[in-house]
């Protein structure tokens, strides 16, 4: 390997990859037991709704859309769940009603964008209203609780030495890692981000991918409301606010491109590495929670325009 | 008949807003006896104006092609700060100057985003919420602000006759940028830029530079909302923009301006804040959740940007006939 290729590989990384590298060095010589197999671990654990958001969301953006609506649909998800057991529902019948809710809205969306030709971002925030109305009159606006062990099983237990929080998290993202690369309906999200007439001369039709493209990240969000209910132990209406802007910027820190269909799921585990790690440290540095959400907020928007700029750059 | 007024409808800007409003007018006066009561009206025409003043700059920037979804937590931003500097004693006007210096800022910051870095609009302008929304938490360092001086407090509740000075402000503002959109050259260009007639006509750094006024005229109208908003609750408290979110690019699109830019104008967002203005008091009113205002601005987004494409592509269709 010569030098000038070892360069352009290093150019051609992701961001968020050498963002993580400064805020390790930075995180680790400002704070104790930095680098602790147990602090690992609960980066992991805290990242598994946002990544398994953003598997999702990531499938959106190649096709040049954004989803707005997968906060909401966390918040809703987390709630119906936990609002169907306190009425004596069985985890089994409960579970699947509330992943449903996500997974129609999700199918919503993708009607909207695909038959009304609404821009993904409007109609999508749209529905980020209408499912946040949702959550809040089925909580009455306030966290819902109902005991049971479900939480800390996966949570907290494990087998083989990964918790099951990570174990479900790994097979949403070989899911979404396999959808992309060796199927059709892969092949069809990528090229309508890269070439949408393509699709069209080979006889596929756009409006069934889209649609499909949104209802599996529905999917997605359902399973990630399952796992951050768990993790909080509680339906909460407010839960989930933040994740539609964060995973957006997740994919994008990951590398893939909102104009030409490039990039993938591979990626994004970097761009939500980068925020969980940046969320983690402040709290081990002992930041107040007041100035979380200004630091996160300019850090992330920092990275996105550093991104733009880099891409800008290389286009020119 | 029906075709003749459908073609109609089809080709005037408004038509369909205004059309809208008779519907919801009536329909308001039907749902409830005590819409038509110079109270309610008057409730209504208060609330009207705080938001036809958060959404009125926006429409410079939807003109453009552009979206601001930054306006309601910029608003909360300057209204925080404005609360803190009168606590300090600082005097009336210095802190309204300030409070648009901040809307200014926040402005260029998004114009420079979009117009520079190329960033999506709504990317730019959602991250700049999230980052205005930090920033609002620490000037409040989580506390919220009640009892604001007397003498400002009549800026969001005060009259002037009969009319309230919201309404008034709401007025000049309609005004001014009536005559900033059609009038100057200014207003052509932000409406060339969104329908790509511009790239013919100018230089990409005029067009730069035309899409920065354009978001800090909606910073401006953001700060002067923040600050009406926060003289009419007497109080400030971060998240005070929260409930504003949607309805503001609401109040615009309702008003027949294009998410798709280049078409629309000030008077549309007058009509779009009325109707969903009175939307939310016949909900009030008639006893529904206030949890559910949410979902029917969520619907009505919706339903009307899904009209306005709709329409376009007939026009489109009938032009080429």
């Amino acid at each position: 390997m010569t030098t000038k290729s070892l360069g352009k590989r290093i150019g051609s990384l992701p961001p968020a990859v050498w963002m993580i590298a400064v805020m390790l060095v930075f995180y680790g010589a400002n704070t104790k037991n930095y680098f602790t197999a147990s602090n690992f671990i609960s980066i992991l654990i805290q990242a598994a709704p946002l990544f398994v958001v953003a598997c999702g969301q990531t499938i959106i953006v190649l096709m040049q859309g954004t989803d707005l609506s997968l906060g909401a649909s966390l918040n809703m998800m987390t709630v119906v769940w936990v609002v169907l057991m306190q009425k004596s529902l069985p985890l089994s019948v409960a579970l699947p009603l509330a992943m449903g809710t996500s997974v129609l809205a999700g199918y919503l969306n993708g009607l909207i964008v695909a038959k009304m030709k609404l821009p993904p971002f409007i109609a999508t925030l749209g529905m980020q209203n209408i499912l946040n109305s949702v959550a809040l009159v089925a909580s009455n606006g306030s966290s819902v609780y109902h005991e049971h062990a479900i939480y800390k099983i996966i949570a907290k237990s494990s087998f083989l030495g990964v918790p099951y929080i990570l174990w479900i998290t790994i097979g949403c993202f070989f899911l979404t890692m396999v959808l992309l690369k060796f199927t059709r309906f892969g092949a069809r999200v990528i090229s309508m981000g890269g070439n949408p007439e393509s699709l069209k001369v080979a006889g596929y039709s756009p409006d069934l991918a889209t649609i499909q493209a949104f209802t599996y990240t529905g999917f997605m969000t359902a399973v990630a409301g399952f796992l951050l209910a768990c993790r909080v132990e509680s339906g909460n209406p407010i839960v989930g606010n933040g994740f539609e802007f964060n995973s957006v910027a997740a994919v994008l820190l990951g590398g893939t491109s909102m104009r030409e269909g490039r990039g993938g799921v591979g990626g994004t585990v970097f761009g939500v590495l980068l925020i969980q790690i940046l969320k983690n440290g402040l709290v081990m540095m002992n930041v107040s929670s007041i100035y979380q959400t200004a630091i996160i907020g300019i850090v992330v928007l920092f990275a996105i325009m550093l991104d733009a700029y880099i891409k800008r750059r290389q286009e020119e | 008949m029906m075709k003749r007024i459908g073609t109609y409808l089809l080709q005037s800007k408004y038509a369909i807003s205004v059309t809208v409003l008779i519907f919801v007018v009536l329909g308001a006066s039907l749902a409830t006896s005590s819409f038509l009561t110079g109270d309610n009206l008057i409730t209504v025409l208060r609330q009207t104006s705080v938001l036809f003043i958060l959404s009125s700059g926006l429409t410079a920037v939807v003109l453009t092609g552009g979206i601001d979804l930054s306006i309601n937590n910029s608003a909360a931003l300057v209204g925080c700060i404005v609360a803190q500097l009168l606590l300090l004693g600082v005097s009336i006007p210095v802190v309204i100057l300030a409070g648009i210096l901040v809307g200014v800022v926040i402005g260029i910051f998004n114009g420079l985003l979009v117009g520079i870095l190329k960033l999506p609009p709504f990317v730019a302008t959602y991250g700049t919420n999230m980052v205005v929304l930090g920033i609002s938490t620490i000037v409040m360092q989580g506390k919220v602000i009640y009892d604001l001086p007397r003498n400002f407090t009549p800026i969001g509740v005060g009259y002037v006759g009969i009319l309230p000075i919201p309404v008034i402000i709401a007025i000049v503002l309609t005004g001014v940028l009536y005559f900033v959109l059609q009038k100057t050259t200014l207003g052509r260009n932000i409406y060339m830029l969104g329908s790509n007639a511009y790239a013919a006509k100018y230089s990409a750094s005029r067009s730069v530079l035309d899409t920065v006024v354009a978001y800090v005229i909606c910073g401006v109208t953001a700060a002067i909302g923040g600050i009406v908003l926060t003289a009419r609750l007497n109080a400030a408290d971060a998240n005070m923009g929260n409930s504003y979110g949607l309805q503001i690019v609401a109040a615009v699109v309702m008003g027949g301006t294009s998410l798709l830019g280049g078409e629309g104008g000030i008077f549309g967002t007058v009509i779009g804040a009325l109707v969903l203005t009175i939307i939310m008091n016949v909900i009030n009113v008639i006893g529904v959740s206030s949890y559910l205002q949410s979902m029917a601005v969520g619907i009505v987004i919706i339903l009307m940007v899904w009209l306005d494409i709709f329409t376009r592509s007939k026009r489109e269709k009938l032009s080429r006939v």
